[in-house]
């Protein structure tokens, strides 16, 4: 059993020097492997049986079937191997997903030549089989994958594989893409009274912060490029053209704060965090997040949570 | 989530339930004829089955189904009497187990098996067809199976079009290693053989003569052997081929004292040849696959060059193994043979003690009658035919018990030529002249396109032989009551004589001589079919490599192997674009190319007008030429005019040709 172990874990270094990561591999003679698949042994089997049929029936035609049928093994690897040489994967982007879900990754499929390739297999305990149809220059697969905590989800070695189109042999790669998801924490609604410091008679007040276009202002002199519906028609019956203006209202001091929360173990303290902002999203507040090593100002969109979201999810991985 | 389920284990789709349906019956059509009747409704079981798992019952069959329809299957074959370990058995119960599998063709697995099975059937259907005709249709099963194989793997992304181009091209592709191997891998012997009697009918000639089988050889106008004489062919009259010789006589009918029971009683070691004494003649038979031991020679044989073959005391030859793939040998005859080995007459004067009496009375009255001359007596009997009414037909009334040949000679005389035979052959036992019947042809077509004699199963003929003055005398009672059959073939005889009873075929054909033509150019192909494919041994290619490069040892051998595989995977990998030659430059950048191997390379940016400047300066007495160059160059580059370009291009050749470091 150790040796076992040993000869593995020999095999998946030598794999790991011979395929370094990196965010795009181009498959060729270095990266591809193939061999007969059981498949096609079976069919040397019937080949020798044919020969057998041969030489004691001597009939000759059976020995032109006989060697016609191993020789297309030989041919049936050219095909096979044809269909990865060539072929390039990028790591396109992978999503942010909260923990327990599942992660997509995305990865292109690209070729210098335009080449049908057949059903390609993209292999891994973690999604079985996912299969990618490559007719043309172009084409994308997309792998999901559980999330079982916070935190880095980089996309596994994979096995690449094909048997197109007879399958009698099997040619594959492992791919290794630098391409990693992350998942920001399980929000956990942490209990009040666990905050301290902050202080809830502030918490209503509200100021702007910045232009926006929510409520109006305020009027202002025109200038070049403001909007004909905002214009103030009233004052430009005055001869003043003046256009109204709106600003956006925000929470002033709602900052989600790392160190509101000094009772918590760390994961603890993200999975309030992360809970928090749930709460501002639902409530259609700004917030602003504020970590030991990070701060982001308050704001609010979904690029913006999505900030938020992924500072929670790096915390400590970087 | 998804696990991963291995290609084995995963269920088909549609469109490969098609190809599959579809080639099984491309693989079972071809064997159809030899099926019993009962296995085509086997065959409907299995459709309505598939019918069923195609539209969407995607279930095993039960188990009742399979064990009813096994056992059936299997009581089946033993009512049609394939019940003996033979081969016809074999691929009867591999056929219908071929069928029975496809009630459960539901995952990869099993329709790889019925693939790989159907591989194996066109394998065995070779062992039944091994003409140009049997070996298209195992190359239309070969295509079938391996289309079904990429249905298969391709799964649900399949195309019919696709499909064809990639199954044509993989078999195209294997072609090369395909003829290699045939012609290199050495024949060996049979490791162990199967009875195969049934392989076939049993044609030809047979070692018993009962006067009906003659009559039906006489329809079948295929090919019994196919002979090339390595000089001058004897005269069309003298064209009598033997077979078996028959000098067993019980009654009824005549045996060879040699034959298929008796096989392993047979004389042992070089027997003593019949050494020639007339003309000689050398040739080489192809006989075709008779299934039989007999081998054919022309009257008479002094030697023959064939594996496991000997020379049977009673005149003719005979092989060990059965001859169940059409065979080749050289042989020799000589119109006379010194006969001085002969030692067993009275084994050809045994005669039963009863039976036809009448007849024997009546022979005994003429050998008196001539007092006692062989010679004479034999004439006698062949007057007698020539002068009353004796009738040639091939549809003689039915001689039987043991009066058969008296029954003959007195009653209807009608036959044919065993009738005959038979009866000269029983006279002259009568009266003690020994006596055997000669079974062979007589004939044949030459054939000028493919310059051989070939010989149909038609063309059989019974004959006489008495030994008369020390020697065997050839002694045919036919010629006496139908001259002509001797000259011409029966099919030729029967136009002139009698049409009605020619076969329906050589009817049809003898009235359109294009249909004469194509047949001679088809026989032709056979014969050289058979010449380069079927009686292919692996030292001809061996001895047309040494005899240009000299003995080779193994390693050279393997070399060459190798070497020859590295070519064609370089080949195929140019082929399936694997691999991209490097393309030839158009001009005018290889010109500017060549003119930068000779100079110096440009720089990064530089631009073909000041890297030419610039060497101008370094090799002024090139100036002029350089300054024409660059403006050619230009103009080439930048004006694309389409009509002038060849010869722009060769001037531009021309001038850089002389340009040079100086």
């Amino acid at each position: 059993m150790g040796l076992r172990r040993t000869f593995h874990r020999r095999v998946e270094a030598w794999i790991a020097r011979r395929l370094p990561v990196s965010d795009s591999v181009t498959l060729n003679q270095s990266r591809i492997f193939i061999l007969p698949s059981r498949q096609g042994m079976v069919l040397l089997l019937v080949a020798f049986v044919v020969l057998l049929l041969a030489i004691n029936f001597e009939s000759s035609l059976n020995y032109a079937l006989g060697f016609w049928l191993v020789a297309m093994i030989w041919a049936a690897v050219h095909f096979t191997y044809r269909n990865l040489s060539g072929l390039t994967l990028k790591a396109d982007r992978a999503s942010l997903v909260q923990a327990g879900e599942a992660a997509e990754y995305h990865l292109k499929l690209d070729s210098d030549v335009d080449r049908y390739r057949g059903p390609l297999e993209l292999i891994h305990d973690d999604w079985g089989l996912v299969t990618a149809v490559m007719d043309g220059e172009e084409t994308d697969v997309s792998l999901s994958r559980e999330t079982d905590r916070r935190g880095r989800h980089p996309l596994p070695r994979f096995r690449l594989e094909s048997r197109y189109p007879f399958g009698l042999v099997v040619a594959w790669s492992h791919v290794e893409l630098d391409l990693s998801a992350w998942a920001y924490p399980e929000p956990i609604d942490q209990d009040a009274h666990h905050q301290a410091g902050s202080d809830a008679g502030d918490a209503t007040d509200d100021h702007f912060i910045h232009s926006g276009s929510e409520d109006f202002h305020a009027l202002r002199e025109y200038q070049a490029g403001d909007a004909m519906h905002r214009i103030h028609w009233p004052s430009f019956a005055r001869d003043q053209l003046m256009v109204k203006a709106f600003v956006d209202y925000q929470a002033a001091d709602e900052w989600l704060d790392w160190a509101n929360y000094p009772s918590l173990m760390g994961e603890q303290r993200l999975a309030a965090l992360s809970w928090q902002i749930n709460q501002c999203l639902a409530d259609d507040r700004p917030f602003g997040l504020r970590l030991p090593d990070r701060e982001i100002p308050p704001g609010k969109g979904p690029a913006h949570t999505e900030q938020c979201r992924r500072a929670l999810a790096e915390f400590g991985e970087r | 989530m998804n696990h991963y389920v291995p290609p084995m284990q995963r269920a088909l789709m549609l469109p490969t339930l098609k190809v599959l349906m579809l080639v099984q019956w491309v693989v079972v059509l071809p064997f159809l004829r030899y099926l019993p009747v009962w296995l085509g409704g086997v065959l409907a079981l299995v459709m309505v089955w598939r019918w069923r798992v195609m539209h969407g019952d995607m279930r095993p069959a039960p188990l009742w189904l399979k064990v009813v329809s096994v056992s059936v299957g299997v009581a089946g074959l033993f009512a049609s009497g394939l019940t003996s370990y033979t081969l016809d058995s074999a691929v009867a119960l591999c056929l219908l187990g071929y069928l029975l599998k496809s009630l459960e063709v539901l995952r990869r697995r099993d329709a790889i098996f019925q693939i790989y099975l159907g591989f194996f059937l066109t394998g065995v259907y070779l062992l039944y067809h091994y003409s140009p005709l049997g070996a298209l249709t195992a190359i239309a099963m070969l295509l079938a199976n391996t289309l079904a194989l990429h249905a298969v793997t391709a799964d649900r992304s399949f195309e019919w079009r696709r499909g064809l181009k990639y199954s044509l091209g993989l078999l195209g592709s294997a072609i090369p290693i395909m003829v290699i191997g045939f012609l290199f891998f050495p024949r060996l012997p049979p490791l162990w053989t199967i009875p195969n009697d049934q392989r076939g009918a049993k044609t030809g000639m047979t070692d018993e003569l009962t006067p009906g089988n003659v009559a039906n050889l006489a329809r079948d106008n295929s090919p019994a052997f196919r002979v090339r004489f390595d000089g001058e062919r004897p005269p069309r009259s003298q064209w009598y081929w033997r077979g078996s010789t028959l000098g067993a006589f019980d009654g009824q009918s005549w045996r060879a004292f040699y034959n298929e029971q008796n096989r392993r009683q047979w004389p042992r070691g070089r027997l003593p040849e019949p050494t020639g004494v007339g003309d000689r003649y050398d040739y080489t038979v192809i006989i075709e696959a008779s299934q039989q031991h007999w081998l054919y020679f022309l009257d008479w044989p002094t030697s023959v060059q064939a594996d496991n073959a000997r020379i049977l005391p009673d005149g003719r030859a005979a092989r060990q193994e059965s001859l169940n793939q059409a065979y080749r040998y050289r042989a020799s005859s000589s119109t006379r043979v010194d006969w001085s080995g002969e030692n067993a007459l009275d084994w050809y004067r045994a005669l039963p003690n009863s039976g036809n009496d009448r007849l024997r009375a009546w022979a005994r009255q003429r050998y008196d009658a001539v007092g006692g001359d062989e010679t004479a007596f034999v004439d006698a009997v062949l007057d007698t035919i020539r002068s009353e009414p004796f009738f040639y037909t091939l549809q003689p009334p039915l001689y039987q018990g043991n009066n058969s040949i008296s029954d003959f000679w007195f009653g209807d005389r009608r036959g044919f030529c065993s009738h005959y035979a038979s009866a000269l052959g029983f006279m002259a036992r009568a009266v003690g002249i020994p006596s055997r019947l000669v079974g062979g042809y007589l004939g044949g077509v030459y054939n000028p396109n493919g310059d051989f004699v070939q010989v149909r199963q038609m063309e059989a003929h019974v004959w006489v032989e008495l030994w008369l003055n020390d020697r065997w005398v050839r002694v045919d009672p036919t010629a006496a009551v139908a001259p002509n059959r001797v000259e011409l073939n029966l099919d030729d005889w029967l136009g002139e004589e009698n049409p009605s009873e020619l076969p329906m075929g050589s009817r049809v054909r003898r009235g359109l001589s294009m249909f004469n033509q194509a047949g001679l150019w088809w026989d032709s192909m056979q014969y050289q079919w058979q010449v380069l494919v079927l009686n292919y041994q692996d030292d001809s290619a061996m001895g047309l490599v040494e005899s240009h490069l000299g003995r080779i040892n193994p390693w050279q051998a393997a070399g060459f192997m190798a070497a020859f595989l590295v070519v064609l995977g370089v080949i195929m990998a140019w082929l399936t674009g694997l691999l991209r030659l490097p393309r030839r430059l158009p001009e005018p950048w290889a010109s500017l190319r060549r003119l930068e191997k000779r100079l110096g390379e440009r720089e990064p940016g530089e631009t073909v007008r000041h890297y030419t400047r610039r060497k101008a300066q370094e090799y002024p007495d090139q100036a002029e030429a350089l300054m024409s160059v660059t403006t050619l160059i230009e103009n080439m580059a930048y004006n694309q005019d389409q009509h002038s370009k060849k010869s722009t291009e060769t001037r531009l050749r021309h001038l850089v040709q002389p340009i040079k470091k100086t």
